[in-house]
């Protein structure tokens, strides 16, 4: 006869012990078991996170990320001056250029005439910002709400490095992602949700390469990773239980492992063997709620209506929007969509009114929504991508087409939500969106603030890795952009 | 595939077993072809069907008073419109095509061969020609603009080009024949260039006195100016390549049409040039009486009657054809693997001290060299500062480091953890050895065996500490939680790879090859495409038994890896990661439960039971769980199994058709014979088997 151990204790009284919330507890323990089967008699508790965090109050609770993936034109989008249609054709002047070097796909070229957007700009909300009226429409009538920074900067000049930059803060790879950052900061919240979603969708453009990395959890443990989900096809991979063998004949059968398994734990006492016990049951669980939560069936014709017509395509960016916002009810802390497509080096004028196609209306739905259900108060919603394009066309320069090349030094992106400055504009570039005249951002600052927000100073969440107390923003200066801070 | 373009230089030639044993077959074939031509050649020569075919010729040929054809030629290429009829019409040797396809073009009223600059084919017969007997070479010669090649050769160009070849280049036609290249061969060329895109008869002829001077080329019947580039000829230019038409043996393709080429063994004079520019030279061989016909004479008789009689005999030549075809294509791909190699010493990259580091200041005054850390021993006597010499430096038996950490990462793989817990780091901050004597006792036995892996492995499988048990006692618990005397065995979930090698070995589909290229097994769908570069990328995933090869032959996408890889905690390998993690997820579980392979790898395995000799379900339990766990089923897992196979065979029994779809899995056929019903209650059995915690965990 065993003495009474904590270490014994069984399925059912860790499933007596966590009531209701077990469907989306399987979500959360997908990656984080510390969750159940070892428990000491505690109860159901936040598990993880540093003891110190959240260094000081922050405004935001979650994060949602709309990471436009290949370098959006930023001329084409916020960055525009009305004087670049008087600069339309001219030669890129030294002055502007001030050697920097091309890229080896249009140093090539014998000229580098400038041009300016092939669409009607406007300007928009209380302090008048110019907003491409034919592809953002939507956005243009959100910008009461948002902060638009214009002088964002990296010295990437390439997607791979780019993208890893700014979502990792190095150009190297190994090391963990923000949201690993943050999930390893704060441990999981609540709601037993993961702490960390990544939802992928394909613009029309030519795609450039994502990598499992971007949302890896590079020298932290492996349970802060990000969760991929599809919203088409499986949401998780290998859920569905094969053809011919249906959820009930699976639950004998689970039902008959367990009673083996735990055999084998009175054999050699080891609580792994319980662990794995409770993994089997939370798959079975998964393959009933998982799906539900991918589902929109639930959400009313409005709502729907309100992210745009893409909405009922799984997989599209405007279902992802919608199921970002669903998570974030849910209470997944950092949500990430990439949409893929941005990478305009040729044919810019129809590839990218068919990427803002795909984004404007979701994307100023997805505010608005949150604004509706005062979840913006503590959502922070980021909008942009890993750098900007040129001002002189890459190729041929013609009436009505043109390509633009990779431009770190300068490029925009947006902030709204969780303490942002609603209808703010923030940084200066010159007349050709060339060169940052004005308060520049590095994308470390910018990682720097969202972390801020969060409630974390950026120095101080660190991990000791090959002897350096390693943190998201490097070992470069980062500073909190407070200006756009309300 | 192993990168866009294929393996880059430097690179080794692999022997690929399956080519080897392909290539000997061929070989084989080739051989039987050609002994069933040489007996097909001799059973026609004795039959009335020939005797009767020369005299009908020899009555035609006398009537029309023969071409007046000259002596002295020993090769003769006319083209006909047939592959099938390429051939040496005085030897019937036949054309095997080397490289691209046999293409015809027209002249006048006949036809010629169209060589397109990736276009070669050779020839099996003897060929009497060297460096000390006189030859001529005639033919049409039709270039494509004005290309450099060789119209036709018998030359080795990987042994200094020895031989001879019919060469142009750049327009200007010549030839070269060679002993050995450049110090010991003749090379003329015509001063004049043929007309691009013209149809031109050229002649070439050589004295046999091995000096350029006795070289002659005539251009319809003109002699042209000679150009001597190399007058050094003094040896023999026999070489056992083969005679070729459009190429040397491995170089100089050239692009044009020619028609009629001809090798005679003596020097032509001038007067003979149109002779040799048309009619059909064998006519006058049967004009000739039949007693003054040579043997020769008769061999190129039974040539042209085969050639053109007999269809049976070109199906023969064409089918050896086709096969010494295959055989060389497959010669010319061998299997390659990329290696690295040092720059010549004149190329060797420098290294400076940066200016503060920056990449584009480096100090040229200060050169850095290869050299080891101080903290360590010296590079061994004699050791160059280069890649080789840093590898005797890491195995020479004073290195304090090598040989502990290899025999420490292997204990971490077989007892979980490292003597040295943290297996990246041998430094000043790394957590000391737990027994310090035996990780340096492993060490040296380890250098001392010749660094025999296999053996340190064994070795350590086999000792009392590896085979205890893992059970934890309560003493266990008290004074060593972590087990770092090993006072129990550890117990420790296996990792990724050996969980699906597993499943594939119980189940009796592992493909034990070793070796080769890597193979993709199953993977759901549109994973690459959803993250690759436009999308595009798409998973071809491979059939047959590249399915089930170990898991380390895995092809690996590290943007993209394998999800079920990935899952149990495989590295992407974009870094490198020493330790991994472990895990335990409900992901995990829904791989082994749900991934196609481990379904399929339960349907075999249930298979394998139900064909094991035993009917009683208690036995093929048992059987299962040798395979799976390597002891027994107790009473009670007989119990709980048995009700588990009952109950779904009842189900399965009342439904048939989910039978057959749970079976549909994977792509190895099933027994058919086998009971459906059965054959999937098994295949539940057998998969709750599997996926026993103590079939993925290291007792």
């Amino acid at each position: 006869m065993q003495p009474f151990n904590p270490l014994l204790e069984t399925r059912r009284q860790f499933l007596l012990r966590t009531g209701n919330g077990i469907g989306a507890a399987a979500l959360s323990t997908m990656l984080n078991p510390s969750l159940i089967g070892s428990a000491m008699g505690e109860g159901m508790q936040p598990y993880g996170g540093l003891p110190n965090i959240p260094h000081f109050p922050g405004k935001a609770k979650r994060v949602i990320y709309m990471f436009m993936a290949g370098g959006p034109s930023h001329i084409d989008l916020f960055d525009y001056k009305p004087i670049q249609r008087k600069l339309h054709g001219t030669e890129l002047p030294d002055s502007v250029r001030q050697d920097q070097r091309l890229t080896g796909m249009s140093s090539g070229q014998k000229s580098f005439p400038c041009v300016a957007p092939m669409f009607e700009f406007g300007q928009y909300g209380e302090h008048q910002t110019w907003v491409n009226k034919d592809l953002l429409p939507h956005t243009a009538g959100v910008v009461d709400k948002i902060t638009i920074m214009k002088s964002l900067h990296t010295e990437a000049v390439n997607h791979d490095p780019a993208i890893t930059f700014i979502n990792t803060g190095a150009q190297q790879q190994g090391k963990p992602s923000m949201g690993a950052w943050l999930s390893y900061g704060m441990g999981s919240v609540n709601e037993n949700m993961p702490g960390y979603v990544v939802m992928i969708s394909r613009g029309r453009g030519q795609l450039q390469a994502l990598y499992d990395r971007l949302w890896g959890s590079g020298f932290l443990p492996a349970k802060h990773q990000g969760v991929k989900l599809r919203s088409a096809g499986e949401p998780v991979l290998y859920l569905k239980n094969p053809k011919g063998f249906d959820r009930e004949a699976r639950r004998g059968q689970l039902d008959s492992l367990e009673q083996l398994n735990e055999l084998n734990y009175d054999k050699f006492a080891d609580p792994e063997i319980q662990a794995r016990i409770s993994q089997y049951e939370l798959a079975f669980r998964m393959q009933s709620e998982v799906p539900g939560l991918m589902d929109i069936e639930g959400e009313p014709d409005h709502v729907k209506e309100l992210y745009g017509p893409q909405t009922d395509k799984p997989g599209s960016f405007a279902r992802n929007c919608l199921l970002a916002r669903r998570m974030a009810e849910k209470g997944v802390r950092y949500i990430q969509l990439f949409h893929r497509g941005w990478d305009q080096h040729g044919a810019l004028p129809s590839k990218i009114r068919q990427q803002c196609e795909d984004i404007d209306q979701p994307a100023a739905a997805l505010l608005k929504d949150l604004d509706q259900r005062g979840m913006l108060e503590d959502t922070l919603v980021v909008f942009g991508g890993e750098f900007g394009r040129t001002i002189y066309s890459q190729g041929k320069l013609t009436k009505d087409n043109h390509g633009r090349d990779h431009h770190g030094r300068c490029f925009s992106m947006w902030m709204a939500g969780a303490g942002v400055k609603r209808g703010f504009e923030y940084g200066k570039t010159d007349d050709h969106s060339y060169n940052i005249i004005e308060n520049p951002v590095h994308i470390r600052d910018m990682n720097a603030t969202i972390l801020h927000q969060l409630g974390i100073d950026h120095n101080k969440l660190t991990f000791k890795y090959q002897g350096l107390d390693q943190r998201l923003t490097g070992v470069e200066e980062a500073h909190v952009v407070k200006d756009i801070l309300s | 595939m192993q990168t866009r373009n294929g393996n880059q230089a430097p690179f080794v030639e692999v022997p690929d077993e399956e080519q080897m044993k392909r290539l000997a077959e061929l070989h084989k074939q080739v051989t039987a072809s050609d002994q069933k031509i040489k007996d097909y050649r001799t059973t026609a020569a004795q039959s009335p069907e020939f005797q009767k075919w020369i005299t009908k010729k020899s009555e035609e040929a006398r009537q029309s008073g023969g071409t007046k054809q000259l002596e002295g030629l020993i090769h003769w290429f006319p083209i006909n419109a047939s592959a099938k009829d390429f051939r040496d019409e005085l030897t019937g040797s036949a054309a095997v095509a080397e490289k691209g396809k046999f293409e015809v073009s027209d002249r006048e009223t006949s036809k010629a061969l169209k060589l397109n600059g990736g276009t070669q084919f050779k020839f099996d017969t003897p060929v009497n020609v060297e460096f000390n007997l006189p030859f001529s070479l005639t033919g049409w010669i039709k270039p494509n603009g004005k290309p450099t090649g060789a119209i036709l050769s018998k030359m080795d160009d990987k042994a200094s080009f020895r031989g001879f070849d019919l060469w142009m280049e750049g327009g200007k036609i010549g030839t070269h024949i060679v002993n050995s290249w450049q110090e010991n061969a003749l090379k003329v060329v015509t001063k004049e260039t043929l007309k691009p895109d013209q149809w031109q008869h050229v002649v070439l002829t050589y004295d046999g006195k091995h000096k350029a001077s006795g070289i002659k080329i005539f251009i319809d019947g003109r002699l042209a100016t000679n150009e001597v580039q190399s007058d050094t000829l003094k040896g023999t230019i026999n070489t056992s390549q083969p005679l070729r038409i459009g190429s040397r043996s491995t170089s100089a393709n050239w692009k044009g049409e020619v028609d009629d080429l001809r090798l005679y063994s003596r020097a032509l004079r001038e007067e003979e040039l149109t002779a040799a520019a048309g009619g059909d030279p064998i006519q006058d061989i049967l004009a000739a009486p039949a007693k003054n016909r040579t043997p020769d004479d008769n061999k190129t008789l039974l040539a042209r009657y085969l050639g053109s009689q007999d269809k049976a005999f070109k199906d023969l030549v064409a089918a050896k054809a086709k096969l010494e075809k295959q055989r060389a294509d497959l010669n010319r791909k061998p299997v390659t693997s990329m290696i690295m190699q040092d720059n010549p010493p004149d190329k060797m990259r420098m290294t400076y001290v940066l200016d503060r580091g920056a990449y584009d200041s480096p100090k040229k005054e200060e050169v850095i060299r290869p050299a080891v850390p101080k903290a360590l021993p010296p590079l061994p006597e004699g050791a160059p500062a280069n890649r080789l010499g840093l590898a005797r430096w890491l195995t020479q038996p004073s290195h304090p480091l090598t040989a502990r950490v290899a025999v420490n990462r292997y204990w971490m793989m077989l007892f979980g953890e490292g003597l040295v817990r943290s297996v990246g780091d041998f430094g000043g901050q790394s957590t000391p050895p737990t027994h310090p004597g035996l990780l340096d006792w492993l060490a040296v036995d380890f250098m001392e065996s010749g660094w025999d892996v296999k053996r340190m492995l064994k070795q350590l499988v086999t000792s009392k500490t590896y085979r205890r048990s893992s059970k934890i006692e309560s003493m266990h618990r008290e004074k060593d939680s972590e087990n770092e005397l090993l006072a129990r065995a550890p117990r420790f979930r296996l990792q990724g790879e050996f969980i699906r090698d597993h499943a594939l070995a119980v189940s009796g589909l592992l493909n034990p090859m070793v070796g080769g290229p890597g193979v993709k097994p199953y993977q759901p769908a549109n994973i690459w495409n959803e993250v690759s570069l436009n999308g595009g990328l798409r998973y071809k995933q491979d059939q047959g038994d590249k399915l089930y090869r170990r898991s380390m032959y895995t092809y690996w996408k590290r943007s993209s890896p394998m999800p079920n890889m990935l899952i149990f905690d495989s590295p992407s390998r974009e870094k490198c990661v020493i330790q991994r993690q472990r895990t335990n997820t409900p992901l995990q579980a829904l791989v082994t439960l749900n991934d196609p392979q481990f379904l399929e790898a339960a349907r075999a395995f249930a298979e394998r039971l139900l064909k094991s000799g035993k009917s009683d379900p208690a036995a093929r339990i048992d059987l299962a769980y040798r395979y799976a766990t390597a002891r027994l089923a107790t009473g009670r897992e007989v119990e709980i199994l048995t009700q588990l196979y009952q109950k779904n065979l009842a189900r399965f029994q009342s439904s048939p058709e989910t039978a057959k779809e749970f079976l549909k899995v994977g792509e190895s056929p099933r027994d058919e014979s086998l009971d459906s019903s059965e054959h999937a209650a098994w295949m539940v059995v057998a998969q709750t088997i599997m996926n026993l915690d103590e079939s993925l965990t290291r007792n």
